[in-house]
């Protein structure tokens, strides 16, 4: 055998040098493949005893839940033994994983009674604790995931801790905190457009809008101040918030916003004096027509033909001029009914 | 004699909650965790009533409802459980013979009132 190693090295050293390297690196390769192998291997039975697991404790907390569920007031001793049980178990890291998921998971299946018993049940466990640390926590998405489960469980006392949140550099956080503050505290969740540094996306205002309009017998909250807000997408916000609403009351508000340094809040305000038909709003915005850009001349025109009156004519005829098709078309569209008698003329003619 | 519910349903927790609750209710229960089961126990156990998800492993509720009607020929009361954005799933259901339709999240409370009220008027 000795000799058999001796040949082997003698041989070895026998080769040119850069044979000899490929050899090593190949020796060194395989010797990696072997390790990953091996290691690959212990990741996936570690894993799936792992799943083994927890597959164990989910249906020994399953039976324990549903069990404690459907007590009855003869079984109190049951109960409370029960509650004991899972009190302790929470204060182990994967049992109380499990016990937090099946509450939450079949939190999201039920309404009425039940529900309304697994968010008591959460909270009386002391889970909701633990969600508030997945608040606190620096990696931003364990922070969605508390700000879901305090959500989902409709815990009330986090207000300052989401309020926080609202100005974070991460989007989809930011995005999660604005509307839990919506989903928790309604209309006095909208404090957070106060402070809001980052623009609202559009898909944002939707979500958000989605949810005011769940919102049932709740006063309207005053407006105004976000109307004059910094921030142009808080502004755009309020406006459709205005329009939601039927703030009508707001035309003084809405008309100073015609002349408003951004384009976009200044086509929202328009848009919105069109759709309540604030006739005192003509004035300035044939005023502002001129000087505008041919998109937002299109958003005036819509308007303007919402509020318009026979007085209004020569300025729709004049627009029949106009380089743009769309203008074209709205004034036509208007005059034709003012006088529709002179506009089939003039169709014909041309 | 027990009346005979079957309920399809692939969460665990929740199928074993309703089974929980039925069983309090004095129905006999018979739960499947796919499609495929419970079309066997459908055949084996027949049920008074089925109670079935839409989205279920190997063949959804919609199986299930066309295998009642269609194969078996039973005139078997269906209620299925759907999730919001499956408005569609339910008109294909009710097509294809659902009696009742229940949308997640629902209260077991409400489903055991319809349980009774469609049992009720199958006397």
């Amino acid at each position: 055998m000795q000799e058999y190693y001796n040949d082997l090295i003698s041989i070895y050293l026998s080769l040119p040098l850069l044979i000899q390297v490929i050899w090593v690196v190949i020796f060194i390769e395989i010797l990696l493949i072997l390790s990953s192998f091996i290691n690959l291997n212990l990741i996936r039975r570690r894993y799936q005893y792992k799943i083994i697991e927890q597959q164990k404790l989910t249906d020994k907390y399953q039976e324990i839940l549903i069990n404690y569920i459907y007590f009855t007031e003869d079984e109190i001793e049951e109960k409370n033994k029960s509650t004991k049980l899972l009190k302790i178990a929470v204060k182990n890291k994967s049992d109380r994983k499990v016990i937090q998921d099946l509450i939450l998971t079949l939190h999201n299946d039920l309404t009425g009674e039940l529900a309304v018993f697994l968010e008591t049940l959460y909270y009386d466990l002391g889970l909701v604790q633990y969600s508030l640390k997945k608040m606190n926590s620096p990696v931003w998405f364990i922070k969605i995931k508390g700000i879901r489960e305090v959500t989902q469980m409709k815990v009330k006392d986090v207000y300052t801790e989401t309020l926080m949140l609202i100005n974070h550099k991460n989007q989809l956080l930011r995005s999660e905190a604005q509307l839990t503050m919506v989903k928790l505290y309604q209309f006095e969740g909208l404090k957070f457009l106060d402070t809001l540094q980052f623009p609202i996306t559009e898909w944002q205002q939707i979500l958000l809008i989605e949810e005011i309009q769940s919102i049932r017998n709740c006063e309207v909250p005053d407006l105004t101040n976000w109307l004059y807000s910094k921030n142009d997408s808080v502004i755009c916000f309020s406006l459709k918030l205005v329009k939601l609403f039927n703030q009508i009351q707001m035309k003084e508000d809405l008309i100073k916003l015609v002349q408003h340094p951004s384009e976009k809040v200044r086509r929202t305000a328009i848009d919105i004096l069109g759709y309540f038909r604030i006739s005192e709003a003509k004035t300035i915005l044939k005023q502002i027509f001129k000087k505008s850009v041919a998109e937002t001349q299109l958003f005036i025109i819509q308007a303007l033909s919402q509020l318009s009156d026979k007085k209004d004519i020569p300025f729709f005829e004049k627009q029949l001029n106009s380089s743009d098709f769309d203008i074209k078309q709205v004034a036509y569209d208007t005059l034709k009914d003012l006088k529709p008698f002179l506009v089939t003329i003039n169709l014909n003619k041309e | 004699m027990k009346e005979k519910v079957l309920l399809a349903e692939d969460d665990k927790t929740l199928s074993l909650l309703l089974k929980f609750r039925l069983e309090k209710e004095g129905y006999e229960t018979f739960m499947a965790s796919d499609g495929n089961e419970a079309q066997k126990l459908i055949e084996s156990s027949n049920p008074d009533i089925i109670l079935t998800d839409i989205m279920m492993p190997f063949s959804s509720g919609l199986e299930v409802i066309s295998f009642v009607k269609d194969t078996l020929k039973r005139d078997t009361p269906i209620i299925v459980f759907s999730a919001a954005g499956q408005e569609e799933m339910v008109l294909k259901a009710f097509n294809l013979g659902a009696t009742d339709f229940m949308s997640k999240p629902f209260s077991p409370n409400e489903l055991i009132m319809r349980i009774k009220r469609i049992l009720m008027q199958k006397k």
